[in-house]
């Protein structure tokens, strides 16, 4: 209890760091006002909305308005789409989060598999081609893999949609297009774009913690012990490759959130990062600070899950904290 | 057997239904770079906005598919006096929620307009009052004699009283506004296609008005979605999930000429390209020169010998611009036609700029959109190695407009070189010499876009003449006139008349306007 406090008490400072390093750089991201009006206002009305607007206080004057009004939920109207920026977050945040749990449950049902297969027998040809098309997944940038992937299977082979999110259904009061024929259609080429580079990260951290914990005295005892191959790798080898490779795939699935920004934007996916992109071209500050909000949360939360897996896979942790 | 008996009457029936029904659904399915930020008619003044919500909403006049200025939810009108019109309104009109138009719509309207969040107040201007004499008649009165009110009145459109009362929407969305914005997200106008469901960034359904006034083409539903992504757009089209794409990038033209079943539509559009320079500081900014050579007309001349403009269109712009010889295209009212440009010539701009005292050129800066004109980027890259062959060194900041428009408009105006454009709104110079030609005058809100901060009293004064000329002849002469002072001071270097170009399915017809227009009522699925 006293644990999940004091980092519940973490979260809330870093994301007030994060959100007062964003009103720090709104300063050069430009003009919102520009954005607002037409090209026949004048310059007196333009100066008026700025004032309106509180854009003339001093940035801290700003910060503070800010964070006093998102205590209490307030997170402001949207500059450029005149709406609830909390609607908004709201409103795009599924189509988001379902991008990435399909990518993340592709790329770790591949990744563990393929990761202790190639940590095993890391001569065999078929290692060999795994690690060769994990390089691959690694180095090409999405957007590049997307238009390809839209080129090959939308335009030539006409066989998927190239853009947009599919028809939704709901399932146990949940709203997603994951569970629709049409959604799925949609999601499969986003999500193996995002998964692919996931899928190579991961599958080589638990190749080589596999290697590496593969060569220590316990497995060659275990070994000794005439244990059967099976309980050595999974039970003795694998559950201490965890540790690490819990930490990796936490930070990687909410990087997922900031990944999928280009995924999204090539396939012009509805989620939190094309909304994202729009915001930083129309300068809508309390877009911005709201998504800067978002994402900081993520990664605290996701933080906080790993240390607990962590607490549940090594009982030296468990011991050692209290 | 019964059942099976029953199915097939009730299909029978179900065939029969739609073979007699006279409409058949013809789907629409439209992709755009962007979406329009909100559905409130006086929010966002923003182009795309306008024309997406101009197929929702009407206004009193508009433009017809051969760009004049018909009557629109006034059928007709009279101008009583110099400063008095009436508006005669269209009996019949419905709003798409079934209630009937009226003169208490177009006054709520206008107020509305008017109303301190509205971003519309531009149209009424020169409006001093206006009233309604009865229930289909509007009465305007201006606050001088207004020759071109009807073109103002183009971007002003008309909402439902009642509905907008009923549901709270009586000013357009106040950005400070604790309360949630009903006309941001929701509309009732008596346009030929209302909304049908809206997610915006999205997908947006429109359905074609059942009771709507006027003639339409087939179309029944829009589907209409944003991609953002050049590349995604152009393969949506490739693919066969839209009919419609706007706007093409160039670099995809010979890809959608080569494929089957689309085709390339492209027109004039009314943006003029032009580059600006600094003539209104004594010393220009971001240059180690001393002084302002921009202030001797004879480099003015010179740059404008050396910028070589026809080979941006063939290189840059693949070909789909037309050279401009000056800073309003044919189609604005006040279009010179005598008016020619400075021929390309090195050896005239190297000659004029050693006249001007700088025989081994200068160094200066020159700024720069990248996201928002069609190969603005590159146009300044090419203007940079042109200039460079009479000497002039040109170090370029090309930045995304978020960046570079704070830089250089009113009241700092950031620059001394700069690529611009402008597209008159009401289709007339008039509002080009009071935007961007006419000498500035920032409290009267003039000159406000005069970046480079040219004045040329002789002209300001026949475009003020031409602001109170009712006479069309008489005006159009002074415009002219006006122009032609301008092109002869070579207050701007005019580079080119930019094209629409988009991509559609083969069986698609459709109608583009110089302003990047679409009124969906005039297209054609086949």
């Amino acid at each position: 209890m006293y644990f999940l406090l004091a980092r519940l008490f973490q979260a809330a400072i870093v994301m007030l760091c994060v959100a007062f390093v964003g009103f720090l750089v709104f300063q050069y991201i430009g003009d919102p006002v520009l954005s607002l009006v037409g090209q026949e206002t004048t310059v007196q009305d333009r100066e008026a909305l700025r004032e309106s607007l509180g854009l003339n206080d001093p940035i801290f004057v700003q910060y503070l308005r800010y964070v006093g009004n998102a205590i209490q939920g307030d997170f402001g109207i949207s500059y450029s789409f005149n709406r609830d920026v909390s609607e908004m977050i709201a409103d795009r945040l599924p189509a988001t989060v379902e991008l990435v749990l399909l990518s993340g449950v592709f790329s770790l049902i591949l990744a563990i598999p393929a990761g202790i297969y190639t940590g095993i027998r890391r001569k065999g040809g078929l290692a060999q081609t795994i690690m060769a098309l994990s390089v691959i997944g690694v180095s090409v940038p999405s957007f590049l893999l997307g238009i390809l992937l839209i080129l090959v299977y939308s335009v030539w082979l006409n066989w998927l949609p190239s853009f947009g999110r599919g028809d939704t259904a709901s399932l146990f009061t949940l709203e997603s297009s994951l569970f629709t024929l049409d959604g799925l259609s949609h999601a499969l080429m986003p999500a193996a774009v995002l998964c692919l580079f996931q899928l190579g990260v991961i599958l080589r951290l638990i190749r080589a913690e596999m290697l590496e914990v593969l060569r220590t005295e316990y497995i060659r005892f275990a070994w000794a012990r005439g244990l059967p191959g099976q309980r050595v790798y999974l039970r003795h080898a694998l559950k201490n490759t965890l540790v690490p490779v819990v930490t990796a795939i936490g930070l990687q699935l909410s990087s997922l959130f900031a990944f999928s920004i280009i995924t999204e934007r090539v396939f012009q996916w509805p989620g939190m990062g094309s909304l994202l992109l729009h915001a930083i071209g129309q300068s809508d500050i309390p877009l911005l600070a709201a998504y800067l909000i978002f994402v900081g949360l993520v990664f605290t939360i996701s933080n906080l899950v790993v240390d607990a897996i962590y607490v549940l896979i090594d009982p030296r942790i468990r011991h050692g904290a209290h | 057997m019964l059942n099976r008996t029953l199915t097939s009457i009730v299909s029978v029936l179900a065939v029969s239904a739609a073979l007699a029904g006279t409409v058949q659904a013809e789907t629409l399915r439209i992709a755009s770079q962007g979406d329009a930020t909100s559905l409130d008619p006086h929010s966002h003044n923003e182009s795309f906005t306008n024309f997406f919500l101009a197929n929702i909403y009407e206004g009193l006049v508009a433009r017809d598919r051969n760009f004049e200025i018909t009557g629109q939810l006034a059928e007709s009108w009279e101008q009583v006096d110099a400063t008095t019109w009436h508006f005669h309104l269209r009996p019949g009109v419905t709003f798409h929620d079934g209630s009937s138009f009226a003169s208490d719509d177009v006054i709520f309207s206008m107020e509305r307009a008017l109303s301190e969040p509205s971003n519309f107040k531009h149209v009424l201007t020169t409006v001093d009052s206006f009233s309604a004499i009865d229930d289909m008649t509007v009465e305007v009165k201006t606050k001088s004699a207004n020759p071109i009110l009807l073109n103002d009145l183009l971007d002003f459109m008309i909402v439902d009283k009642q509905w907008a009362e009923a549901n709270g929407a009586q000013e357009p969305v106040n950005l400070q506004a604790e309360e949630k914005a009903f006309s941001a997200t929701n509309t009732n106008g008596t346009g030929p296609f209302s909304v049908v469901s809206r997610a915006q960034g999205e997908k947006t359904i429109l359905a074609a008005h059942t009771g709507y006034w006027g003639e339409t083409g087939n179309v029944t539903d829009v589907v209409f979605t944003p991609i953002n992504n050049a590349a995604t757009l152009v393969s949506a089209l490739l693919s066969g999930e839209v009919d419609l794409v706007m706007p093409l990038p160039l670099q995809d033209i010979p890809r959608v000429e080569g494929a089957d079943g689309v085709k390339v539509v492209s027109s004039p559009e009314a943006r003029t390209m032009y580059i600006g320079m600094d003539q209104w500081r004594d010393q220009i900014i971001e240059s180690p020169v001393e002084g302002n050579p921009f202030q001797d007309l004879r480099v003015r001349q010179a740059f404008a010998h050396a910028i070589d403009a026809q080979a941006i269109i063939d290189r840059v712009m693949q070909g789909q611009a037309t050279l401009a010889t000056q800073y309003v295209m044919d189609k604005v009212n006040g279009f010179n036609p005598d008016l020619t440009r400075l021929e390309y010539n090195v050896e005239t701009a190297k000659s004029l700029l050693a006249e001007a005292g700088y025989p081994d050129g200068f160094e200066l800066t020159m700024d720069c959109s990248t996201d928002r004109y069609v190969n603005d980027a590159q146009i300044c890259q090419a203007v940079v190695s042109l200039l460079a062959r009479v000497n002039v060194k040109v170090n370029l900041i090309a930045q995304p407009k978020a960046q570079f428009f704070p830089k250089i408009v009113a009241p700092d105006f950031g620059t001394s070189f700069f690529l611009l454009s402008w597209t008159p709104s009401t289709m007339d110079s008039l509002n080009v010499f009071q935007n961007v030609l006419g000498t500035r005058d920032l409290e009267n809100g003039l000159g406000v876009w005069n970046i480079s901060g040219c004045s040329i009293p002789e002209a300001d004064a026949l475009a003020a003449q031409a602001a109170n000329t009712m006479d069309a002849a008489e005006r159009e002469a002074h415009l002219q006139d006006a122009m032609a002072l301008m092109v002869e001071n070579v207050c701007l270097v005019p580079l080119h008349v930019q094209r629409l170009v988009w991509g559609a399915a083969d069986n698609i017809d459709v109608v583009q306007l110089p302003t990047f227009e679409f009124p969906l009522e005039y297209y054609n699925v086949n």
